[in-house]
């Protein structure tokens, strides 16, 4: 029972912490009155065989050096976390952007344009016949192309025309004379069908002669355009005059 | 006479049992010591905290744009980045139409301090087509010094452009201590 028995014995207990606790400690031994042995006791604890001893009472005890008995206590305590602690966490991150509608149909400098065939060529020889005087002499076509045509998004291509007319107000036996000259325009470029990803075929479509207006609907497209204009030779003769008819063609999204 | 000479004899006896009750405990010679062993344990805490809204305005291409994120952890660390799209992708037609391209791709780079413990800094590079897969990062021995960064650079658009509409994006970062 000698004092340095029993700090051995101290040594040995060692103090730990628990892991899910916030880290009280409070636990210690006292060489009990009664057993004649040290009995151990840890906090809160319920003491075994020695009723009425309470961690407190062994706390103060330790501190008391006019005691009739030897016991030894620990008391302390760490602070808890401050707010919790996490083992993972994410961040979001959305990205956002746009892309503005564009549609082209390269013209250059201006929208509009204007195409002079300069002269109609017509049978002007009376030797030509009668079926042939003041007629045409030949179709007239014109090839317009555009390097760059197209929209971003699904669009329409609509193409608009009037025929040409002679300027010629004189009167003009009608069952004899035209003086009109109509047209058709073929369109041909690459696109592909509304909401199609597919790789786009080649388009050729005509607004015939006669027709003011047609139009066509495509998804995203962009391709070189062509409009080829075709002017038939009419049966009748044609009117004298200064003749002028318009094309237009007007890509839009839809 | 004998008889109480005998009792008196046993009171003495008894005297001098309980003065060596009383007798001093310490044995000269040997020493003593208290050797205190204390123990205690840190949780491991990692928190990631930052993202929001990233908006590029008119996608032009080769457009960059910074973002910080908050980072701390206690412990060596991976951290990982996730691509929903693989770019930003048109929300509607991804697959694009016509010739007109549907994502547009950009690089992530990420930088984040650490300590190992000279400061050091966990970098990564990563193309957003590659980003589908999660691709992780790894601190090695080091612990987070705080914060990290990571910057989007968009690519130039593919093809003749991107189709006309609204793109978006997520972009998924998650954190995990490494024990």
């Amino acid at each position: 029972m000698k004092i340095a028995s029993i700090l051995a014995g101290v040594a040995v207990a060692a103090l730990t912490a628990s892991a899910a606790s916030a880290g009280t400690i409070n636990q210690g031994q006292i060489t009990a009155p009664v057993l004649g042995f040290p009995v151990t006791f840890n906090s809160p604890g319920v003491v075994t065989g020695l009723t009425g001893w309470s961690p407190t009472d062994n706390r103060n005890n330790s501190q008391n050096g006019a005691s009739n008995y030897s016991s030894w206590h620990a008391y302390g305590q760490s602070g808890a976390n401050v707010g919790s602690v996490n083992d993972t966490g994410a961040a979001t991150f959305t990205l956002k952007g746009k892309v503005a509608t564009d549609c082209a149909y390269y013209t250059g400098s201006s929208t509009n344009q204007t195409l002079d065939f300069g002269t109609i060529g017509i049978y002007a020889d009376e030797n030509a016949g009668p079926a042939n005087l003041f007629n045409m002499t030949q179709a007239a076509s014109v090839e317009i192309n555009s390097n760059v045509a197209g929209c971003n998004t699904a669009n329409t291509v609509k193409i608009t025309k009037t025929d040409l007319e002679s300027d010629n107000n004189g009167g003009y036996d009608s069952s004899v004379f035209t003086n009109k000259l109509p047209f058709s325009v073929t369109a041909t470029y690459k696109a592909g069908a509304l909401n199609s990803a597919a790789a786009a075929q080649s388009q050729s479509w005509t607004v015939a002669s006669g027709v003011g207006t047609d139009s066509k609907s495509h998804g995203a497209w962009k391709s070189p355009m062509s409009l080829n204009v075709n002017i038939a030779k009419p049966n009748q003769a044609l009117l004298a005059g200064n003749y002028e008819g318009t094309v237009s063609v007007l890509i839009s999204a839809n | 006479m004998a008889r109480v000479g005998g009792l008196v004899a046993l009171v003495v006896a008894a005297a001098v049992a309980s003065t060596a009750s009383a007798e001093p405990m310490l044995d000269s010679g040997l020493a003593s010591s208290l050797d205190v062993i204390v123990k205690g344990k840190i949780t491991a805490s990692c928190r990631l905290s930052g993202g929001g809204d990233i908006d590029f305005g008119e996608l032009t291409g080769g457009q960059q744009v910074e973002a910080n994120f908050g980072l701390s952890c206690n412990v060596p660390f991976d951290i990982s980045f996730q691509s929903q799209s693989g770019g930003l992708a048109h929300v509607t037609k991804p697959r694009g139409e016509g010739p007109f391209a549907g994502r547009l791709g950009y690089t992530l780079n990420v930088a984040i301090p650490t300590i190992n413990p000279q400061a050091a800094t966990l970098a990564g590079s990563f193309a957003s087509e590659n980003l589908i897969a999660k691709k992780t990062l790894s601190s090695g021995e080091g612990i987070a010094q705080g914060g990290g960064r990571i910057q989007i650079r968009t690519d130039r658009p593919e093809g003749v452009g991107l189709l006309a509409g609204e793109y978006s994006e997520v972009l998924n970062i998650t954190l995990a201590p490494r024990v």
